[in-house]
């Protein structure tokens, strides 16, 4: 109910005060997100020093290595290298994995905390987030010390004559998975809830009078209310499992290498190879602009649809 | 023609359990009649929207049954019952088109997709929204999304019809409109409009009859010229339109009516049907501000006199607060053009004259 008078009031008078005030956002923004991303964009394409660092020379040696194989010394006439392509591969499918399986457990874990009555819901909530006051590697590590051969697990199925044998999960791509999963959670539980919550449940009553069944309410009226909460959910799980470096570290080992992994290896110690993990780095985000700009120009045209 | 649509038998609500529970309705009786309009009248919390919550199936019963045209439907889930409801805040779905909202429930009956289109389209002829069918809901205005919810809840064409509150988020004006616009598909398309409202001027101008409730409780079920001139006890009087309730002695009962002291007079006035009196007794009685009379100055003999204490214009009437030598203070509604009416002013003298057909002595 705001007159126009006073709409107009924030909107229409000029100060230069307004852009002062902004300044400190536009300088972390630019300083601590914009600068590191052209930093590394710059370094991929830089030439490697041996003892980590660079040498500032244009070349495109780091993305030839990440793409092709052009043999031992360097001679052979190139061939598509698999290794890194594969390695990435594997991080997409475990992230999407991850992102599935999170939605899976995540969305009727929402749903129930959000129909909850409102008093009860916020310890719901706070129970969810409770493991994430724990720093992510310890709790990683303690992931590894449950689930190893003779870990409380294995030997709590072992005592009970459940299983004959150990389950043998560390250093598999289930471990990591397991990792991935339990890690991100919340980070699915928490939008979906968010949706949910605000989500007018007199809608489904309507449909129930309109002869409607409960999953087909749930199909037709809840989900598609409460997708932008579901999208959200599902871009917080796939892009940090993504580029997850600790879970497959820790729980997969060698064998499971991930391209987080890969990158964080590029810039340990002496070994790495600067270039190579900016590089590397650069192509994962390439993938990530991909799929957040299909989702934006999805979101794009279902609001434009609404008419928003 | 003369079938009940709706039969409700002893229905009782209890929410919760134990000693905690609270009871929100308390053994209702009543039926509808097909083809009837009928409204829930009550103030916020009488248990009328738990009442049609009941009947829409999306609360349960605790006690007693509820029939749909003879067979008993408590046990059926809400989208089993052949009733469709116009919900309060109109609950349209915000992801479809008009069109599909209100083909939503054609779709769910599995109707082929032409006679589902060609009915929605029928429908928004209906309530005149046809050249909003491509539309979202949140395009809409109030008065337009209501129409919409009237008539997504029609073409799938309910036997019983439920309207909760339909017009209460709507301006006057508009208000005004939909009442007649409500009143007239009723009486086109031939179906049970059970229709719930907090606004009893509402209730009298579009229902065939009225179920008062209170507290979780039927007060007086009857046709709105009943429940305005015979109200049956203190709350329906105060609760439908405006009067004067007032404390009288109980002199006689005769077949025809009764005779009680007021204001050291004695009226004659009508007693509801089935309503015990004694003489002697102390009970209370609705005059309407409409059915006393005024003439200015006092006149001698037995004649009521009372001095005007206020004047309230209302443009074709005037509300004239008088109180009495006794100390009772009644309000007279009379038109601005009678006679001395408009030239009177606080503490002049008046004589009242007070319709003994037009007064009710009321059960408690």
């Amino acid at each position: 109910m705001a007159g126009p008078g006073n709409s107009r009031g924030f909107q229409g008078v000029f100060t230069p005060l307004r852009y002062w005030l902004l300044l400190p956002s536009w300088l972390v923004v630019g300083f601590f997100m914009v600068a590191p991303v052209l930093i590394m964009l710059v370094y991929s394409f830089l030439t490697k020093e041996f003892r980590g660092g660079v040498i500032w020379e244009f070349t495109l040696a780091a993305y030839d290595q990440f793409f092709l194989d052009r043999g031992l010394f360097g001679d052979e006439p190139p061939k598509i290298e698999w290794t890194y392509i594969g390695i990435f591969w594997r991080s997409v499918w475990q992230a999407g994995l991850a992102t599935v399986l999170c939605l899976l457990i995540g969305f009727p874990t929402a749903y129930y905390i959000a129909t909850r009555p409102p008093a009860t819901r916020n310890i719901w909530v706070f129970l969810v987030t409770i493991p994430y006051w724990v720093n992510l590697l310890i709790r990683t590590v303690s992931m590894k010390f449950l689930i190893r051969d003779n870990g409380p697990i294995n030997e709590w199925l072992l005592s009970a004559g459940l299983i004959a044998e150990p389950i043998h999960l560390i250093n598999t791509p289930v471990a990591v998975q397991l990792g991935l999963f339990y890690s991100y959670l919340p980070f699915m539980v928490l939008p979906i809830y968010a949706a949910i919550e605000r989500f007018d449940f007199s809608l489904c009553e309507a449909a129930a009078d309109l002869y409607a069944g409960r999953w087909f309410a749930l199909w037709h009226i809840i989900i598609p209310n409460v997708r932008p909460g579901i999208v959200a959910g599902c871009i917080l799980v796939f892009i940090p499992s993504l580029g997850a470096f600790l879970a497959p570290d820790l729980l997969g080992g060698a064998k499971n290498f991930m391209i987080g992994s890969l990158i964080e290896e590029q810039f340990k110690g002496t070994a790495g190879n600067w270039p190579f993990g900016a590089a590397a780095s650069m192509i994962l985000l390439s993938v990530v602009l991909v799929v957040l700009f299909f989702n934006a120009r999805n979101r794009a045209t279902q609001t434009s649809g609404a008419g928003h | 023609m003369n079938q009940t649509a709706i039969d409700i038998a002893g229905v009782t609500k209890f929410y919760g359990s134990g000693p905690d529970a609270v009871r929100a309705l308390h053994d209702i009786h009543f039926q509808i009649q097909h083809n009837e309009f009928f409204t829930l009248l009550g103030p916020s919390g009488c248990g009328k929207t738990t009442l049609l919550r009941i009947i829409g199936g999306f609360e349960d019963i605790s006690e007693g049954t509820l029939r749909l045209f003879g067979e008993d439907i408590q046990n059926l889930p809400p989208n089993r019952r052949p009733v469709n409801t116009v919900f309060q805040h109109y609950a349209l779905f915000p992801h479809m088109s008009i069109r599909d909202n209100v083909g939503f429930g054609l779709k769910m009956q599995g109707r082929p997709p032409e006679e589902i289109r060609r009915r929605s389209d029928q429908m928004l002829e209906l309530v005149r929204l046809s050249e909003y069918a491509g539309r979202r809901p949140s395009q809409l205005s109030g008065g337009q999304k209501q129409r919409v919810a009237l008539a997504r809840a029609l073409a799938p064409e309910p036997k019983v019809l439920l309207l909760d509150e339909p017009l209460s988020a709507l301006d006057l004006k508009l208000r005004q409109s939909m009442r007649h616009e409500l009143k007239q598909i009723r009486e086109e398309l031939g179906i049970t409009f059970i229709f719930v409202t907090h606004d009893q001027e509402e209730a009298l101008i579009m229902s065939d009859r009225i179920a008062v409730m209170s507290h979780g409780a039927l007060q007086q079920v009857g046709t709105p010229e009943e429940i305005y001139n015979h109200p049956l006890n203190r709350f329906v009087a105060d609760f439908i339109g405006e009067t004067n309730l007032v404390e009288v002695q109980v002199r006689e009962i005769s077949d025809s009516g009764a005779t009680v002291a007021f204001a050291g007079h004695t009226l004659a006035c009508s007693v509801n049907e089935n309503q015990a009196h004694e003489p002697g007794e102390i009970a209370h009685m609705s005059i309407r501000p409409e059915h006393i009379g005024i003439t200015p100055g006092e006149e001698k003999g037995d004649a009521l006199r009372a001095t005007v204490l206020r004047k309230i214009f209302l443009g074709t009437d005037i509300h004239v607060a008088c109180s009495l030598p006794t100390g009772e203070e009644l309000v007279a509604r009379v038109q601005s053009t009678a006679a001395g009416v408009a030239a009177l002013s606080p503490g002049d003298g008046v004589t009242l004259d007070i319709d003994p057909h037009r007064i009710v002595l009321l059960g408690d």
